[in-house]
């Protein structure tokens, strides 16, 4: 019999665990003496949702890799000259092209890209501009006008493929392929046949160009090869569709999405043959995609449609397998519940006062362990529509509505009992549905219900026994904001007067942070966790929606939904210091209010079990 | 095939549904009333997981008009017990209940 050593030459590891953590290496063979078996690390790879389009569009044309990516132009129900700049997480936005342009072909880099063609133009439009990565400048005219073609390589050493002639019909495809250096294009080998809104990956010398739409009957499974002068014959799509995303090298490619009708088709190809992979998230055509990636192992996927979006997707290829966050049942309140306050841990809790049913009460108190919900010493007045952080044995309340409690009492929680703390100044009914947090010895609240509405900007700061005024004020008066973090890292998001902004706040002055992709003017409640590490959900005007999003410090991004939809003064775990926690109660159209609990639990990496060598 | 199932069950809290059974298959709840009582409406996505999850909840299936007219009930009680309350009371309690649409 022969051993592993005799046929590739190399010793194995002989290990009583498989390999863990860091040291687990893709390939690295290794025996498992607890287990008997040859083992192995194999990666793979996935589609994530990433940072969405400020701008959503679809017939948009993308450039770079996925950590420096590129979106140019598009089409919504007008033509689009808008330029974003990815960074691996999120949209900036960049100058916009001296033209609006969509269906155009591009390549390139982020700070050395070029956009030709396209329309709307009549008859197609030659027109090619470059982008350094901060101002756009005229480049070289196309020798074809023409739009739904395909670029690829660089700024220097660029290509466009195919396309159409006609400026609205589909008409015959073209063959012309021409050839940029930077300045002016000239006439490259043509392609074996005529093909639109075809997919391609590589260089102006070594190019892969696949599917497409070849005119009736329709799209096509070629592939073909670019040597600089001429095309050969590749391997086969396993699905035809036309207007789909590449990117990669010649022998490292990938084509994702495409049409119609919309797809989420993943292949990868290596330079003979394509093999699926998984899908993406959402289906789509005449999206945007980074292609100058330098292998299929990450791609990125921006835009498209129909009908058009911003959403973004990363694709990435790893050992690490990411279990996904998800929203499961917590323990249901005794009450139905809604505009309580409520502090801590996913696994230790208060939810206090509040409209409360039935028997309307509105000084209730419940703990929450982690399953079940128990009644405990009640505050000593009513409260409504305040705000509230800390933990289960030091947690702290302020600024109910008036009319459901005197607005301008404090109460602190010790586990035990409610005790009063230091009173807010009396400036008229004026604190209710104010943002804020911190803990018992330092909270800040931030705006508030108004009198008559809208919100005020007042900014107050707890030390545990009294409250002083913040000489900066919020920018926007604002109440119903969803907010959590400390007196000197506090966020707050939504609102009814700015309901998609985020701020944050360091104890002394407001900075603007990345907007939510989703208005939510009644999220008093509805967040939980860190400045840099927080989660929304609910919120919105209709009370009916249940999408999350989940905040990084930097931008937000759509995150699992809830199972029901609900908004007005949402319990949630606030001060719980991670997107691990619940949101409780809340209104939840039809019905008034809920009592029901819902738990987060984050997304998860990590490293995918060995496989095991299978000698059969 | 259907995308949907539809169907009541009483959510009885922790464990009712799981982070797995959320990766496994759609859901999203609604508030119905039966003429007698609130009940828990759901829709689920129809796959196996999805309909074993309904099964092994004691549900009950409902078509989709039924769905849509135990969520209509509750509408109805909403409305008319917004309608009820003074104007101070409307304003601190939101906006009046407006038609809920099951997927």
């Amino acid at each position: 019999m022969s051993t592993y050593q005799e046929i590739k030459g190399l010793k194995i590891k002989y290990l009583s665990a498989d390999t863990s953590g860091d040291r687990a290496k893709e390939g690295e063979v290794f025996y498992n003496s607890t287990s008997f078996a040859v083992k192995t690390f194999v990666t793979a790879s996935a589609w994530h949702s990433s940072g969405s389009l400020n701008t959503s569009r679809q017939e948009l044309n993308g450039a770079g890799t996925v950590t420096a990516g590129l979106a140019m132009g598009g089409y919504t129900t007008t033509t689009l000259a808008n330029t974003e700049e990815y960074n691996g997480s999120g949209w900036a936005t960049g100058e916009d092209m001296p033209a609006v342009k969509h269906a155009a072909a591009s390549g390139g880099v982020q700070t050395a890209a070029f956009i030709a063609g396209g329309y709307p133009d009549p008859g197609g439009n030659v027109n090619t501009y470059e982008y350094d990565g901060t101002d756009w400048a005229a480049g070289g005219d196309l020798n074809t006008s023409r739009r739904g073609f395909t670029g690829s390589g660089t700024l220097t050493a660029g290509l466009a493929i195919g396309g159409f002639s006609d400026a609205i019909s589909s008409g015959a495809p073209l063959t012309n392929v021409e050839e940029y250096d930077g300045s002016s294009w000239t006439n490259g080998g043509a392609l074996p046949a005529g093909n639109g809104n075809i997919g391609a990956a590589g260089t102006q010398t070594a190019t892969v160009a696949f599917g497409g739409y070849l005119g009736p009957p329709g799209n096509t499974t070629n592939s073909y090869h670019y040597n600089g002068s001429s095309w050969t014959s590749g391997g086969s799509l396993n699905t035809a569709r036309n207007s789909l995303g590449g990117s990669g090298i010649q022998t490292s490619a990938m084509g994702f999405g495409g049409g119609s009708p919309a797809s989420n088709a993943t292949e990868l190809y290596n330079g003979s043959s394509w093999t699926t992979s998984s899908n993406m998230g959402t289906a789509r055509f005449s999206f945007g995609s980074a292609q100058n990636t330098t292998s299929n192992e990450t791609g990125l996927a921006f835009g498209g449609g129909p009908p058009h979006t911003a959403v973004t997707e990363e694709f990435t290829t790893s050992l690490s397998a990411t279990t996904a966050g998800a929203w499961s049942s917590g323990g249901n309140h005794p009450q139905n519940i809604r505009g309580g306050g409520s502090a801590g841990t996913q696994t230790a809790a208060w939810y206090v006062g509040g409209l409360q049913y039935p028997s309307d009460t509105k000084n209730r108190t419940d703990e929450y362990n982690g399953s079940s919900w128990t009644n405990v010493n009640n505050l000593p007045a009513d409260y409504f529509n305040g705000n509230a952080c800390g933990t289960l044995t030091a947690g702290l309340i302020f600024g109910s509505n008036a009319g459901y409690g005197a607005e301008e009492q404090v109460y602190e929680y010790d586990g035990t009992d409610w005790t009063a703390g230091g009173s807010l100044p009396d400036i008229g009914p004026a604190y209710g549905s104010a943002g804020g947090g911190g803990t018992q010895t330092a909270a800040v609240a931030c705006g508030g219900y108004g009198d008559p509405p809208p919100g005020i900007s007042t900014v107050l700061e707890y030390n545990g026994s009294s409250w002083s005024a913040n000489p900066n004020s919020l920018p926007t008066g604002n109440y119903n904001q969803a907010g959590d973090g400390t007196a000197t890292a506090l966020w707050l998001a939504g609102g009814y007067l700015s309901s998609t902004a985020t701020l944050h706040f360091d104890g002394t002055s407001f900075t603007t942070s990345g907007s939510m992709a989703t208005a939510r003017p009644s999220a008093c409640g509805a967040g939980y966790g860190t400045q840099t590490n927080a989660i929304v959900a609910g919120g919105e005007a209709s009370g009916t929606s249940t999408q999350g999003e989940q905040y990084n410090g930097t931008i937000w991004v759509t995150a699992p939904s809830m199972s029901q939809g609900r908004k007005y003064g949402l319990g949630a775990s606030r001060s719980a210091g991670s997107q691990t926690g619940f949101i409780c109660g809340g209104a939840t159209p039809p019905n008034p209010n809920t009592n029901a609990t819902e738990e987060f639990t984050p997304e998860t990496v990590a490293v995918r079990s060995a496989k095991t060598f299978d000698f059969d | 095939m259907a995308i949907f199932i539809y169907g009541t069950a009483n959510n009885t809290g922790k464990g009712f549904f799981t982070a797995q059974d959320r990766r496994d298959f759609f859901l999203r709840g609604y508030t119905g009333h039966d003429g007698s009582n609130y009940v828990d409406v759901w829709v689920i996505g129809a796959n196996e997981k999805g309909a074993l999850w309904l099964a092994e909840k004691d549900g009950v299936e409902k078509t989709k008009t039924e769905a849509q007219n135990l969520v209509n009930a509750a509408i109805t009680l909403a409305q008319n017990a917004w309608d009820a309350l003074s104007d101070e009371e409307k304003a601190i309690q939101g906006s009046r209940p407006t038609a809920v649409t099951v997927p």
